[in-house]
């Protein structure tokens, strides 16, 4: 009665990035690595030395180390400054390809059959394994847990429109996908998995690709065709009926990317590190469409001429690249930035309709019908005007969790979900004081 | 290195495929068109039909206040715009743009719709007036009202001219609502049904219905009222429209109505019960434009679907109080003013009950206070009447 979950089909665009067959670009002449995101990252090597691929680079500083593996085999060249998916500008680290991709022999010959949870986990660890859905945790953070596990869920939701680099890895290594599947159910210390999968058209292929693979303790829970059904909270609670506070793992779930899958399956069967994944290169404003399979620091500038390049003519002040998805992205000030390993999509699009002024707010309340928080985001827009942090509070600004629906709902085109992530920012800040 | 548009998340918007404001105002204009042509066909080509005219302008006199009165609307609000806007408007085409984006038409179409049919025009063009300036461009313009200008400009028209507003503008002797030589109402001089009932002492069927038709003719709008308010078919028509095109939450006009229709039934069984009386009530006095176009205006209504039921209901019983006990037909009119301070206050606390899922200390107060108004207004509207 007070409230029900909203679900909101949006038009996929999916179908042109997966026209093509994907191809690969493991050869940067460089790759590039942040040098302190997404935390301060302590340097392993030295600048001038000599690096194999799956060496460690730096290691990253906080609650959960973990490790930065380099991507290529080659020469460390030094500091230089480079645009990051996050559309900062920021200290990288360059490693020249020597194109030899001489391999580090720490993951070679594992046999996970006869490891246990534990060697699993510090598999996890020492190949610097994260979350490649875009959150980019440690993964072996999440499976090191002392709660019982009684599922893990594999999202293979990918919610967002345009983006396909997780149907296409998945698509183009079935068996892989299966077989780390497997392996992080043994990391999670349980008997039951499951892939949650969006039902729709597109998604008939790979399920009947998946269907003959599984294995008894596997499932598959179709999801309904809706945003943000690939929501960890949306997709934990209507595949296991069960609720949770913050983390899944109070429903004694572990939820994982399907490429983090994958990934974890080449470091276990080929001893090949986590270091590149598919990325999809799309929108209306390329020439060709895809997926590209490539190691994380590749220079997005590399990238793009492999699909033709951007349309004939096209207006840079009306155009729009994308770092991820078109929901949740960030919008790029120049073309000039390197992909990393949570990095999904680069949407090049035409945007015209940005700069028109509009009329004010018509209080038609699809924003708050459309949230999936349950919030009222033209309230709290209201209540940051006025800083009113009380209010904020009371409104729950703190709960949002950045999807974008209510500025895509907008009739008006507010910014709802940048002000509300304002007011998000601002609680946040006012707390840790 | 070439610069690219930078904008925020999201980027994509269901306005690029056309859930803009402009298409929401334009549905409700299309919305409206059902009324408009009917009061047209009842007001004007049926007035050229029965020869019930004085002179060709009186005939056509409904239609050109329905095409002077949005236009002047639009004027008032541009000569706002323009004063009160003069730092950011810096060319002829700033002040189109925001002109544009104020949609100041709507609150002189509505208020033409819910007036008498032969008003004088400088009463109408002066309420037109308050209700732009006042209702609307002195809280900040479109989006920030707190009340339905429309209905401001009307209250202000009842308030300050309600000795001119029964005269007819052609003949001072003929009632505002009816052209000059109509006689088809000629025993009740003209009275619309609800001025016609707050005047009886005794209340049957034959005394509050018969005089104009049976209960066909107030679905269908033939009898002498404002322009806009007598056909409910007409209304209902703009309602589906409005509804599957989802410009307005279909739940506030259904909850509305069916308030009405339940406590009229009740305060109708000391007149010796029956459908006629709450049928009646409901089929009158503007209530099913009221429900339909004025009590789901987005702008001054809750945001939450139970913020809005919640004002639904208590508009239901308000409009049975203002209508009976002070023999008012503006009960409508009434109502959703009180509802739209009111409102502000239950949208408050219906939102934070959203965000909590659940009733919590700080909202149950008020919860309780609104059910206990609503339930006397409810029993002295069934009571005491």
């Amino acid at each position: 009665m007070i409230r029900t979950l909203p679900e909101l089909h949006i038009e996929g665009y999916k179908e042109m990035s997966i026209v093509n067959d994907p191809i690969e670009f493991t050869k940067p002449k460089s790759v590039f690595l942040p040098l302190a995101f997404p935390g301060p990252m302590e340097l392993k090597k030295e600048i001038g030395d000599r690096i194999k691929l799956g060496e460690v680079v730096m290691e990253s500083k906080g609650r959960f180390p973990y490790p930065v593996l380099s991507p290529v085999s080659g020469v460390i060249k030094g500091k230089v400054k480079k645009w990051h998916p996050s559309n900062k500008m920021m200290d990288m680290l360059e490693i020249e390809n020597d194109f030899q991709d001489e391999m580090v022999d720490t993951f070679k010959n594992l046999d996970p059959d006869s490891m246990t949870r534990e060697e699993l986990i510090d598999v996890m660890k020492t190949s610097g394994l994260v979350g490649m859905g875009g959150a980019g945790f440690p993964a072996y953070a999440k499976y090191a847990t002392d709660k019982p596990v009684q599922d893990v869920l594999i999202n293979l939701a990918e919610c967002e429109p345009f983006i396909t680099c997780d149907y296409t890895s998945v698509l183009h290594n079935t068996e892989l996908f299966i077989y780390g599947f497997k392996y992080l159910m043994k990391a999670a210390g349980c008997n039951h998995g499951m892939i949650a999968i969006k039902d729709k058209e597109m998604n008939k292929k790979i399920i009947s690709k998946l269907e003959p693979l599984l294995e008894d303790n596997m499932e598959i829970k179709l999801l309904r065709d809706v945003y943000p059904a690939g929501w960890e909270r949306y997709t934990v609670e209507t595949t296991t009926k069960r609720t949770y506070k913050v983390l899944p793992i109070e429903a004694g779930v572990i939820v994982s990317n399907a490429t983090t899958c994958i990934s974890f399956a080449k470091t276990l069967k080929y001893g090949f590190p986590p270091v590149e994944k598919y990325i999809t290169i799309t929108g209306s404003a390329m020439k060709e469409q895809g997926n590209v399979l490539s190691r994380c620091g590749t220079p997005i500038t590399d990238i793009i001429p492999l699909f033709g390049g951007l349309i004939d003519g096209y207006n840079h002040n009306t155009t729009q690249i994308i770092a991820g998805g078109p929901m949740t992205g960030k919008s790029m000030y120049f073309l000039d930035f390197v992909t990393t390993l949570t990095l999904g999509a680069v949407i090049i699009k035409e945007n015209k309709n940005e700069t028109k002024k509009q009329p004010a707010c018509l209080g038609c309340g699809r924003c708050s019908k459309g949230c999936p928080s349950f919030l009222t985001p033209v309230e709290i827009n209201k209540a940051l005007m006025v800083g009113n942090i009380e209010e904020l509070k009371a409104l729950g600004a703190s709960k949002c969790i950045q999807c974008g629906l209510c500025s895509f709902v907008c009739p008006s085109r507010i910014d709802l979900t940048a002000q509300v992530g304002k007011a998000k920012d601002l609680l946040r800040k006012l707390g840790a004081r | 290195m070439e610069k690219y548009l930078v904008t925020n998340a999201p980027y994509l918007r269901s306005a690029d495929n056309g859930q803009t404001t402009g298409i929401i105002m334009r549905d409700l204009f299309i919305g409206l068109c059902p009324v408009i042509l009917f009061s047209i066909y009842q007001n004007v080509i049926r007035v050229f039909t029965l020869h019930t005219y004085s002179s060709v302008l009186e005939a056509i006199y409904p239609l050109i206040t329905l095409i002077v009165a949005p236009l002047f609307s639009l004027l008032v609000e541009t000569l706002c715009l323009f004063i009160m806007k003069r730092k950011e408007i810096h060319s002829f085409t700033d002040l189109l743009i925001e002109a544009k984006n104020g949609f100041g038409a709507f609150p002189g179409l509505f208020i033409v719709l819910i007036s008498p049919v032969y008003l004088k025009m400088w009463v109408l063009l002066l309420s037109i007036a308050v209700g732009v300036v006042v209702g609307k461009m002195l809280f900040g313009g479109f989006g920030q009202n707190i009340f339905n200008p429309a209905i401001i400009g009307r209250a202000f028209m009842a308030f300050s001219f309600s000795s001119l507003m029964s005269k007819n503008c052609f003949n001072e002797n003929v009632s505002s609502y009816l052209s000059t030589g109509n006689t088809l109402y000629d025993a009740l001089a003209g009275a619309t049904p609800l001025t016609n009932y707050s005047t009886l002492t005794d209340i049957k069927f034959s005394t509050v219905v018969s005089p104009f038709g049976n209960m066909w003719t107030y679905l269908f709008g033939t009898y002498p009222g404002a322009l806009g308010e007598t056909s409910v078919i007409a209304i209902l028509i703009g309602f589906i429209y409005l509804t599957l095109r989802r410009t307005i939450d279909y739940k506030v006009p259904l909850i509305y109505i069916a308030t009405v229709f339940v406590t009229t039934f009740f305060a109708g069984l000391k007149y010796g019960g029956g459908i006629w009386y709450p049928t009646f009530q409901i089929l009158t006095g503007g209530l099913f434009f009221g429900a339909v176009y004025m009590a789901t205006e987005p702008v001054t209504s809750p945001k939450t679907d139970l913020g809005r039921a919640m004002n639904a209901l208590m508009l239901g019983v308000l409009t049975v109080l203002f209508r009976l006990i002070g023999n008012n037909p503006e009960g409508v009119a009434t109502a959703i003013v009180t509802m739209n301070i009111f409102g502000l206050l239950i949208n408050k606390y219906c939102v934070k009950m959203r965000v909590d899922g659940k009733l919590t200390k700080n909202e149950l107060p008020q919860l309780i206070i609104y059910i206990v108004i609503f339930l006397v207004i409810f029993v002295y509207d069934i009571v005491m009447i």
